[in-house]
């Protein structure tokens, strides 16, 4: 093989590439990224088996072919090299040159073929396709993602599940038992048969590459074995879990007994105060509902006790219930600056509930606890 | 790896085939046997069994894409997890990763291996983070454990695995494997003899520097009683340097023959070049003596095991093996 290539658009493509890069050293060409020609320049790819990307970057191919460079090391170099246009040229077996300017490096190829072979192509057989705002699909993974449990064994609970809502909306839910988040988003396009739960990490490198889109769309393609993101330029692929999603249904409340309405950054701004002095344990911080005001505080026995109140609006009895700080601060932190945020309580034991006033589309429920 | 490949261990072989043909797979083996005895080989080649896409006869092929993927160690459902180097045990984010791995679905093949070899090495914390996945294994997820030292795992890990056996192979298997790794037919025997059937441990010491060290350390135990202490000083030093584990053994299999010798007569079966030498060693002392050398020698080899300062316990070692022998025998004094 043989090519050159703008220093710009290698250092932007590796740039892409390098995030999924195997990090452990057991299989050496994992950490390798897997140049090939391709129409009208060349991909990149890399992938560490869990997730994998491909980048297509126009080049000037000379000779085609295929080679696999260690990641890292060609990144590096392409960022320190000042030459507007790089020249990579595969010489003996085994060997690639890269000329920029003045510099030349000769580096070890791995043989192409002990890439593995990933779940890239956008025209799978089974499984079904759509076209997604990649703001709409940013939204959701952000509203859902903190919500995952950190358990490792409880593996069925270890990513947020896509599936299709009771109303026809592409639905994303998260849980790890303690709180749930749940959003709808009517977006165009069939939806899968089943849900498939998409793993935390998966998701990290999904977003990723959905910041690099901005505004456009993307194509969603979700089959039994993975998920698999595409734009004009860039594939990914993430494997999916095994197992299935608990019924999370039964978790969301019908009603609640007490609803309030306040400003989200007054919540939020108080919350992060409070917890200060929360038990580093529990995190327990406790809401006292009353006419027009929520008082929240906490204390810890070692270190002392706080407490502010911050104005709602709210007409119902008096209500006291014990939550995690960290997780209404979670959700209060997804939703927008400024926003009017609905609490829904129960009582000591039952659901709260959380969501904005304004879209009852995105719900979260949390459980409270005993301080 | 294919079960062609493995020696011996026909029945744990014969055991694993059948419960891959008939798609009965435990969601965990624990596969238990002396070091070096092809607990890893035979895990290996279970695992290739499991994810090749075209089994002949009840093996895997070799040769399909999903057997070439694991010999080129790129499989996405094969994992190995082990001990790191610099590392005393198998630490509890190993297994944390594991799981998280263990969870997803599987990308080429029907189902997901994960090998986890010296289980022993297992931290109790890891141990009880893998018990969690033990006791809900994912669907599609086998797990293969290999142990020389099962005593060491906690009872409830033990307990959710299907426990494989190997036993150890006879001098003539492991004296096969090390002739087709081309190590010469005298030496393989000698070597075959002494590995207590475990090829992996002759293998060991079949290598230039080992064979070196072993002559070294047999030689120095026929004229033990000529040397002085500089000379064991010497000896322990370049012994503690090299591959010391080799010469501990060989050690130990020259003591054991010259026992046998001296108390049945027959000639030495580890060291059938040596009769003569064997023969003398036997003549000259009395059983109780080489008895105690031997149990010095295992000692040591303990010792070492427990990580004891090496040239301290290997002179110390060779110290007391002369001591031994000086004392059986008061007629010949001091060189
Ligand atoms: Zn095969």
């Amino acid at each position: 093989m043989e090519l050159s290539i703008r220093r710009e658009d290698l250092t932007r493509g590796l740039y892409l590439v390098q995030g999924v890069v195997e990090r452990r050293s057991t299989v050496p060409i994992l950490a390798n990224v897997l140049i090939e020609s391709a129409e009208g320049g060349i991909t990149l790819t890399a992938t560490d088996m869990e997730v994998g990307l491909r980048v297509r970057t126009p080049a000037d191919v000379k000779r085609k072919g295929s080679v696999t460079l260690n990641a890292r090391k060609l990144y590096e170099i392409s960022r320190e090299v000042t030459a507007d246009e790089l020249l990579v040229k595969a010489t003996a077996a085994g060997w690639v040159e890269v000329h920029a300017g003045r510099s030349k490096f000769k580096i070890v190829s791995l043989d192409p073929k002990d890439f593995p072979q990933l779940p890239l192509a956008m025209d799978p057989k089974g499984g079904v396709t759509m076209e997604v705002a990649a703001a709409t699909l940013r939204e959701m993974i952000d509203k859902t993602i903190f919500a995952v449990s950190t358990d490792e064994t409880r593996f069925n609970l270890s990513g947020v599940l896509m599936e299709a809502g009771e109303s026809g909306a592409l639905r994303m839910v998260a849980t790890d038992g303690h709180r749930l988040a749940k959003i709808d988003r009517r977006v165009p396009g069939p939806r899968p048969e089943r849900g498939i739960i998409m793993p935390r990490k998966g998701l990290v490198e999904a977003r990723k590459l959905l910041d690099e889109v901005d505004q456009g769309d993307v194509t969603v393609h979700v089959s039994p074995k993975d998920m698999r993101l595409a734009t004009p330029t860039v594939s990914f692929f993430m494997r999916i879990v095994e197992g299935e999603f608990p019924d999370y249904r039964q978790v969301i409340p019908g009603s609640v007994r007490a609803k309030a309405r306040f400003n989200r950054d007054d919540l939020l701004a108080a919350l992060r105060r409070i917890s200060l002095l929360a038990s580093e344990r529990s995190r327990g911080v406790k809401l006292h509902l009353e006419k027009g005001k929520l008082e929240a505080s906490a204390s810890n026995p070692d270190q002392g006790e706080a407490s502010e109140d911050i104005e709602i609006s709210y007409g119902g009895e008096a209500l006291s219930v014990g939550f995690n700080a960290r997780y209404l601060i979670d959700v209060l932190g997804v939703h927008a600056e400024g926003e009017v945020i609905e609490l829904g309580l129960t009582d000591e034991v039952g659901p709260g509930t959380v969501s904005g006033a304004s879209d009852p589309e995105y719900t979260y429920v949390v459980m409270p606890m005993r301080l | 790896m294919r079960f062609a490949d493995v020696l011996g261990h026909d029945a744990a072989i014969e055991r694993l085939r059948r419960a891959a043909a008939t798609q009965r797979l435990a969601g965990a083996y624990l596969l238990t046997g002396p070091a070096g005895v092809g607990k890893r080989l035979l895990a290996d080649a279970f695992a290739a069994r499991i994810l090749c896409a075209a089994p002949r006869d009840d093996d895997a092929c070799g040769t399909c894409a999903q057997c070439t993927r694991v010999a080129a160690g790129t499989h996405p459902e094969l994992r190995l997890l082990e001990r790191d180097e610099e590392r005393r045990d198998i630490r509890i984010e190993q297994i944390r990763e594991l799981s998280r791995w263990l969870a997803l679905q599987p990308l080429m093949a029907e189902r997901k291996v994960a090998i986890v070899d010296g289980a022993h090495c297992l931290s109790e914390p890891a141990q009880n983070a893998l018990l969690k996945t033990l006791e809900e294994p994912p669907p599609s997820a086998v797990l293969l454990l290999t142990t020389p030292a099962a005593a060491l795992l906690l009872p409830t890990v033990r307990s959710r695995c299907q426990r494989v056996r190997l036993d150890p192979l006879p001098p003539e298997s492991v004296a096969r494997v090390l002739a087709a790794r081309g190590v010469a037919p005298e030496q393989a025997t000698l070597l075959a003899a002494e590995a207590e059937g475990s090829p992996g441990r002759a293998l060991a010491s079949s290598g230039d520097e080992e064979v070196r060290a072993r002559d070294a350390m047999v030689g120095a135990l026929r004229t033990l009683r000529t040397l002085d202490a500089a000379a064991l000083s010497t000896l322990a030093q370049d012994l503690a340097r090299g591959p010391a584990d080799g010469a501990l053994a060989a050690a130990a299999a020259w003591y054991r023959d010259v026992l046998e010798t001296r108390l049945t007569g027959d000639p030495p079966r580890r060291h059938p070049g040596a009769v003569a030498a064997v023969r003398a060693a036997a003549d000259r002392s009395r059983a109780e003596c080489t008895l105690r050398q031997l149990e010095l020698v295992c000692d040591t080899i303990n010792a070492l095991d427990r990580n004891a300062n090496r040239i301290l316990a290997i002179e110390t070692m060779l110290l007391g093996l002369r001591a031994l022998e000086r004392d059986d025998s008061p007629r010949q004094g001091p060189a």
